[in-house]
């Protein structure tokens, strides 16, 4: 392997595993504290893919989507979490499974119905168009921006958990619900704050997917299995381990198709079947 | 301007979407359709039915297609002197085989219908032609691409109007040849479709001077190549361009990533083979697909004689709406059904006359000539599509490569069909 | 007025009934002991009346306010705080940081005067502030499970067993602590099985067995019934 080709898939995978840690700690959280397997988390990430597509259509502007598509989503994560999800907290996690399994087939009928099945993509604003010469290697000027961008929200992330006012009860409640409860905080409040945020954040992940590959009613699937599989290489409930699983995910993919193209999602399940061999919790469980 | 225009073309999309399921009466996203006629022609009949079933997506994986086959379908009898007698039957065939061969037996035999146009996909329609083979009913295939259907698998009731991997790869070769140059390198999607187009294509190419300089395969659905891109730039000689099979999201995916990731800029030229850049995935591909090629027997906005009345009749019918290939393939289909009932002097019960007629036929529809082969299977023209941007819209640009059929014989995989095969 | 007063409650965990009929009272600025054995009730009837375990039936008034049925952290907003079994320190959180989440829920809480306040009090998680709760000593955990429930203004503090798997010089100062509790007139129920820990705190005694009291009295009357302290706490002279 060349310098070149080394650097390109090291960078590429890198960037990858940054948007899918945005992914995969939203729904690793809300499991952790809720007790919620979200598998409508990949809807939320698609319908924020949609809802950008169409503000970048009506609009033309790129940061429009960017500020108003976790807007919506948020919103609409706080009604699903108010009006469905609410109702499930304290059951077994089969029952949040059919629920929001359920969901994310609604949604994505919802979405064939007002966008229909054809392809889009979000058209990028001309600076981030083209690539940039970088240490000799051609790399994409928007999967740049993508790079650096998802760092920094990954970052915001942190902060939020580990510094606001809300981040302190839900990294507890990842532990001790109970005990939450009886030092005086709602815990319903939490996590209803909590699904919209993460909502809000899948939307944004929506935004910059949708800006690099193509949107298509069922790339849902694909998204939730990749946080799935990040969550279960991480250890659920963990932040750290979502984004250690994320960058592990996103090189191996990266490097699984350059050794052995025809077995790029091969590495994905074997790298898996790895970690639940040696640590069934997850590299990071906190449990 | 650009902005407008698309905003106009997705109000417009969603609008013709909504106003198709409510023509039709979807309940759901996967409704079970019996035919209600359309909007073009009353439902009076001037003259004994003529019913035609349809098998298509309305659900599953190509269900953007099957409402757009039957639209053109229809649009080609309201053309016709059979609009008042046609009646229409439309069932769901959840892009699934099984569901598929149920549906077309269900029609045939609960709503009698006279002759059935099949499903999308290449393994629903060997599924319906394996039931209605026996009983002896015809089908009629505007996709469904599958080569044992015009070869070992072929029957006297089965039609194939559309493509082949093969014919849609092998009348590259020359071209690309003389186009663009000696060398290139093989990508595709790693599946039967992919390996396939990538090794007719390597067959002809080598033997007429041609040389392959690198491949590689990626898993059918990645929708991320960039680790696989570098081998493009990597290899031992710079290819003249680089040739494979895509479709749909992977297509979308790996077009604006070719760009992206600097390819294009350094002279790289990408084709892909059988209808890859098509009219429906161009604008989400961008600026990305501009002077890229792929192959297709139909060209969406062609300037011909042919098309131009088709264009009108779409645009007086579904105003605004873009014209792609499915479209113009269910149009082609009602084409070829028309022409047949002409021989039989419209009567449609006449089975055993109509499939005499359509072994033989001849059209013209907005593809261009299309005669039927030996092996019932379309000998169509095929084109090198160039996707060009015309007063802000993305466009093909065909260029005439020569009528291609899919041959047959012990000598290819398909095998040999008994009712004969074409010479080349 | 009574701190607390509970009448009659019935606790059911699924199916299984623990509490029957149980009754208590803590008048303000006392320390009322419950006592009994393992398994006989002390802790349901503290999640019982915080709030985690809400009774099926019967009344639970915190300073004249019916709290039976409200979620914990209502009761928590009544004033009531708890030293709950076991301590449940969060692992993953510092020092620092399980003190300030018992703050989060209390609306305008000065939170560095009353974490400096913890600290003085006991100066050992001042200097360990920093550290994941999972790294603490046994002690260490139940001071810091005591400093948790005394942030902000405490008028009811439950504590569930604050001896439990402590080492003699510990118990010590534990006991010294609730002492100091008790001196800055601090309304406490306490549950617990060390009889001679409850007999150096407690003003006033209630033995439960079996989900329902058995005995109730003062020091004296409590040390003078040998029969009772044979029966239900399994301890002779």
């Amino acid at each position: 392997m060349t310098f070149s080709t080394l650097m390109t898939v090291l960078l590429y995978g890198v960037t990858i595993g940054a948007t899918y840690t945005l992914i995969a700690s939203g729904l690793s959280i809300v499991f952790g504290v809720m007790g919620v397997l979200n598998f409508a988390h990949g809807s939320f990430v698609m319908l924020g893919a949609y809802t950008g597509f169409t503000i970048v259509r009506l609009t033309g502007n790129f940061w429009l989507a960017f500020a108003i598509a976790p807007l919506i989503i948020a919103l609409l994560g706080g009604i699903v979490e108010k009006l469905m999800v609410s109702r499930l907290y304290g059951k077994d996690i089969p029952s949040t499974l059919f629920l929001t399994f359920g969901l994310s087939m609604v949604f994505s009928n919802a979405v064939l119905l007002l966008w229909g099945g054809s392809s889009y993509s979000i058209q990028l604003p001309s600076y981030f168009r083209g690539f940039i010469n970088l240490f000799g290697i051609y790399y994409p000027k928007f999967r740049l921006f993508v790079l650096i961008f998802s760092c920094v929200l990954v970052g915001v992330m942190w902060l939020f958990l580990s510094r606001s006012r809300w981040g302190l009860p839900i990294r507890a409640g990842l532990f001790d619900l109970e005990t939450v409860e009886a030092f005086g905080i709602n815990i319903y409040r939490v996590f209803s704050i909590l699904f919209i945020v993460c909502s809000a954040i899948a939307a944004v992940a929506g935004v910059i997917i949708g800006a690099m590959r193509s949107i298509n009613p069922m790339m849902d699937l694909d998204l939730i299995n990749v946080a799935l599989i990040v969550i279960v290489i991480g250890g659920l409930g963990s932040f750290k381990g979502a984004l250690i699983g994320s960058l592990i995910l996103g090189l191996a993919e990266a490097f699984g198709a350059q050794a052995a193209p025809g077995f790029a999602k091969f590495t994905t399940w074997l790298i898996m079947a790895g970690v639940l061999l040696l640590r069934p919790k997850g590299l990071f469980s906190e449990h | 301007m650009a902005k407008d225009k698309g905003e106009r073309a997705l109000k417009k999309d969603l609008m013709s979407r909504r106003d198709f399921m409510k023509t039709i009466g979807v309940a759901g996203g996967a409704a079970l359709m019996t035919g209600l006629p359309g909007p073009l022609y009353s439902a009076q009949a001037a003259g004994p039915e003529i019913r035609i079933g349809h098998v298509t997506a309305l659900s599953g994986v190509s269900s953007d297609m099957g409402p757009l086959l039957d639209k053109g379908l229809r649009l080609a009898f309201s053309l016709s002197k059979y609009k008042d007698r046609a009646k229409f039957f439309l069932e769901d065939s959840q892009s699934k085989p099984d569901v598929a061969a149920q549906k077309a037996l269900k029609l045939y035999e609960k709503d009698n219908v006279h002759l059935l146009l099949g499903p999308i996909l290449g393994n629903e329609s060997p599924a319906v032609a394996a039931v209605l083979k026996p009983k002896k009913k015809i089908l009629l295939e505007a996709y469904g691409a599958n080569a044992y259907l015009v070869g070992k698998d072929c029957s006297p009731y089965t039609f194939m109007l559309g493509h082949t991997s093969y014919n849609m790869s092998v009348p590259l070769a020359p071209w690309f040849l003389k186009t663009l140059g000696k060398k290139v390198f093989l990508v595709g999607a790693d599946y039967r479709t992919g390996r396939d187009v990538a090794l007719y294509f390597r067959e002809a190419f080598e033997k007429i001077g041609g040389k392959v300089v690198g491949e590689f395969y990626s898993p059918l659905g990645s929708s991320e190549y960039a680790p696989y891109l570098p081998q493009i730039r990597n290899a031992k000689e710079k290819p003249d361009g680089v040739f494979g099979f895509y479709i749909a999201q992977d297509c979308i995916n790996f077009v604006r990533q070719f760009e992206e990731f600097g390819l294009k800029k350094d002279g790289y030229v990408y084709v892909n083979a059988i209808g890859g850049l098509g009219i429906q995935y161009l604008d989400a591909m961008g600026e990305a697909a501009v002077g890229f090629y792929d192959s297709f027997h139909t060209v969406p906005y062609a300037d011909t004689p042919q098309n131009r009345i088709f264009m009108a009749a779409w645009q007086k019918a579904y105003p605004g709406q873009i014209i792609d290939e499915a479209c113009m393939g269910g149009f082609d289909a009602g084409t070829c059904i028309i022409k047949a009932l002409d021989a039989v002097q419209g009567d449609s019960t006449n089975t055993e006359g109509l499939v005499s007629v359509l072994h033989k036929i001849e059209y013209e529809s907005p593809r261009g000539k299309v005669r039927m082969g030996p092996n019932n299977g379309t000998i169509v023209p095929v084109y090198a599509r160039k996707v060009v941007k015309k007063d802000g819209k993305y466009r093909h640009e065909g260029t005439f490569l020569g009528y291609y059929g899919t041959p047959c014989g012990p000598q290819y995989e398909w095998g040999a069909c008994s009712l004969g095969c074409p010479s080349s | 007025m009574k701190a607390l007063e509970v009448s009659n409650i019935d606790t059911y965990y699924g199916t299984s009934h623990v509490l029957h009929g149980l009754s208590l009272e803590v008048p303000e600025r006392n320390l009322v002991c419950l006592l009994g054995r393992n398994g006989a009730g002390k802790t349901t009837a503290i999640r019982s009346i915080m709030g985690m375990t809400p009774p099926a039936r019967g009344s639970i008034k915190i300073f004249g306010e019916e709290v039976a049925g409200s979620r914990s952290n209502n009761v928590y907003a009544k004033g009531a705080r708890i030293v709950p079994q076991g301590r449940h320190i969060f692992p993953m959180l510092s020092v620092e940081e399980n003190l300030h989440l018992a703050l989060i829920g209390q609306s305008s809480p000065d939170v560095k005067a009353e974490t400096q306040k913890a600290y003085q009090m006991f100066p050992i998680l001042g200097q360990r502030k920093r550290q994941k709760g999972k790294t603490l000593s046994g002690g260490e955990l139940q001071m810091l499970a005591i400093a948790r429930a005394i942030m902000g203004p405490t008028r009811l503090l439950l504590m569930d067993e604050p001896s439990e798997g402590l080492a003699p010089v510990v118990l010590t100062q534990i006991e010294k602590t609730v002492q100091e509790l008790k001196a800055r007139n601090i309304t406490i129920l306490l549950a617990e099985q060390n009889l001679q820990f409850a007999l150096q705190v407690g003003d006033y005694f209630y033995i439960i067995d079996n989900g329902a009291i058995v005995f109730s009295g003062d020091k004296s009357s409590l040390q003078a019934n040998e029969e009772i302290k044979l029966r239900y706490l399994g301890v002779g002279l």
